[in-house]
């Protein structure tokens, strides 16, 4: 049950994930766009998009699965800034995945504690 | 300390923070790693009541067990001296390796050990034999009997028993094949149907632990027909009853879950998922006739020479058994002693460090019986515990063994290096660990080479050694060989 339900938070954090990298790898103009506003065009859009490709993956690899939860946490606090003290909450309209990650990265990072944690 | 970590790390996040609004977006990453932290900190302090440490001190505690975890690593590459390591010393391992690699194994500017009237050293003779005209080592066991299928080693050192589940399917297949190379014989271990040990066509002992593997009816007792059915392998040339290991005398054989395959499982005739602890003793052997009447029995079923391993422990007992033995007339084909040290098996740690009496002390114990009871020459006399080096192997023979087993030596040819992770399925060159990409750097043929190497500086070694104390034959070795520190003397008087 517990394997199932980490399986189930690891791909939709990993699904959600993969679109935003997509984005800022190929330079979508959506993507230039946001990071111009931060100011961070282009080496930060290209820095993040890698995070979260790697995120993605390693959230799905085995063994791999709590540094991807923990990678794909740090991008989202980042992004919970990026949006709080610049972009706003209006647009992108799917910025509701966010929270979903959010929640989803930590509650993996919560159940696999005992990866982290060196005792 | 820890208070101020507690306070830096959400102040740090916080300026990092500020610089990032007002400065440069970038200033963030360094905001997203302090509050990160600052969380995990956080939850350490007052999510989590397991560690009192942890609990008390938060990131500063996890930073000691990350320190602690590495330990070991930093203690063997940067701190540990050449010479105070254990089991085995930088010292003695580099030269195994160079031995095994094949190459210059002398040393200079005198020994690193503390060369004093403490330890037992070998005396030499005025008077040395020149190596042409020492005798080549022979030893038949099963000459005693008067059997058939006597068995004759022409080197006084044999790989013990290690299984096929303790150590890969590499490691397995390159000491065979070394084994093969080399005219050694190998013993199988106690795990089951050697498969992988009888690919390489190597001479073997197969080995019966309490458990009986490969050899066991279903409630542990031993079934003649597979026993006699494996005997007639052609490379099987003895069986060995374990009585007792070096490693944890007195419980049966330990196999950690972590290292259970399927195929292991299955050679052995257990399940997947446990651990699997073998027996404390033989189903058959309760007492000294119990025992004997076993050995009988494995001689009249396998047709082989038949050996017993222990590890030497209560006086009254190895005496009783000896001379019941005398009584009955009935010997094994060799009594192999381990001493108490440990070696490559999983072990609780009490077993490993306390019990069982160490082998140089066990060795002149057994001789002073087999003297008493005037059982001379009714079995020969093998004998194992941290023999990796020449100089301790002829300690050794000098004490009174027929020949050597070594299991940690040939681990060590094969590139060990001490990690003490045998138990753990981690094995990092590959060695005993059944994972793939572990085993994947160990490559057989070259690694059988090393084997072949490190047996051949040792039979070098051996005859400089003979010729060194003044000895023509292996047989001639004998106590007065040996300088005897007075502690040793006294505890044994």
């Amino acid at each position: 049950m517990r394997n199932t339900g980490l399986w189930f938070l690891q791909i939709l954090s990993s699904i959600i994930l993969l679109g935003p990298a997509w984005s800022k790898i190929n330079s979508l103009p959506s993507s230039i766009e946001l990071f111009q506003t931060l100011g961070m065009e282009p080496y930060g859009r290209i820095i993040v998009g890698i995070v979260e490709a790697g995120a993605a993956i390693c959230l799905v690899l085995p063994k791999m699965h709590s540094i991807g939860a923990l990678m794909s946490l740090s991008v989202m606090i980042g992004a919970l800034i990026a949006h709080t003290t610049v972009i706003g909450f209006f647009h992108p309209p799917w910025i509701w995945l966010m929270f979903v990650n959010l929640i989803s990265s930590t509650l993996i990072l919560y159940l696999r504690k005992d990866d982290i944690i060196v005792q | 300390m820890a208070k101020v970590a507690n306070r830096a790390l959400p102040t740090l996040a916080l300026f990092f923070g500020v610089l990032g609004y007002f400065v440069t977006f970038y200033f963030h990453f360094l905001t997203v790693g302090f509050i990160v932290l600052s969380f995990f900190n956080f939850y350490l302090l007052a999510g989590q009541k397991t560690h009192t440490l942890l609990h008390n001190y938060g990131i500063l505690a996890q930073l000691r067990y990350i320190l602690e975890s590495i330990g070991p690593e930093f203690r063997q590459y940067l701190f540990s001296n050449d010479t105070e390591e254990r089991p085995f010393s930088r010292v003695e391992r580099s030269d195994v390796y160079r031995k095994a690699k094949g190459i210059d194994s002398s040393a200079a500017f005198g020994t690193q050990k503390e060369y004093d009237s403490g330890e037992i050293k070998i005396r030499h003779s005025l008077f040395p034999v020149d190596h042409a005209d020492i005798e080549p080592f022979a030893l038949k066991f099963g000459e005693e009997r008067g059997i058939k299928n006597i068995h004759t080693i022409n080197k006084p050192i044999m790989i013990s028993a290690m299984s096929y589940g303790a150590l890969g399917q590499n490691a397995v297949r390159a000491l065979a094949r070394g084994a093969r190379k080399s005219q050694i014989t190998m013993n199988t271990g106690e795990g089951g149907y050697p498969k992988y040990h009888l690919m390489e066509e190597c001479e073997l002992i197969f080995q019966m632990g309490t458990a009986k593997f490969g050899v066991r009816n279903d409630d542990g007792s031993l079934n003649d027909q597979k026993l006699a059915e494996l005997s007639q392998n052609p490379f099987i040339k003895m069986v060995e009853i374990k009585l007792s290991q070096g490693a944890k005398p007195g419980k049966g054989g330990l196999l950690p879950k972590e290292k259970i395959t399927e195929e292991i499982a299955y050679l052995r005739g257990v399940p997947m998922g446990r651990d699997v602890i073998s027996p404390a003793h033989h189903l058959e052997c309760v007492d000294p006739n119990s025992t004997i009447a076993f050995i009988r029995r494995v001689q009249e079923v396998s047709q082989l020479p038949v050996g017993i391993k222990l590890c030497y422990g209560q006086r009254e007992e190895m005496r009783s058994i000896l001379l019941e033995m005398k009584k009955q007339n009935i010997f094994p084909d060799y009594i192999s002693i381990d001493g108490g040290e440990g070696g490559t098996g999983a072990a609780p740690k009490g077993f490993m460090d306390d019990v069982g009496v160490p082998l140089f002390a066990a060795l002149p114990a057994m001789r002073k019986f087999i003297a008493e009871f005037e059982i001379e020459g009714r079995f020969k006399l093998i004998c194992a515990g941290k023999l990796i080096n020449p100089a301790k192997q002829f300690m050794a023979l000098s004490m009174g063994a027929n020949a050597c087993y070594s299991a940690r030596g040939f681990l060590l040819a094969l590139g060990c290096i001490q990690a003490l992770q045998c138990n753990k399925n981690t094995c990092p060159v590959g060695i005993t660990t059944h994972q793939a990409h572990l085993q994947g750097g160990l490559d057989i043929e070259f690694k059988s080479d090393r084997i072949y190497n490190y047996v051949k500086a040792l039979e070098h070694e051996h005859i400089e050694l003979l010729g060194a104390i003044g000895k023509r034959r292996y047989s001639d070795l004998n106590p007065s060989n040996l300088f005897m520190p007075t502690s040793l003397l006294e505890a044994r008087t």
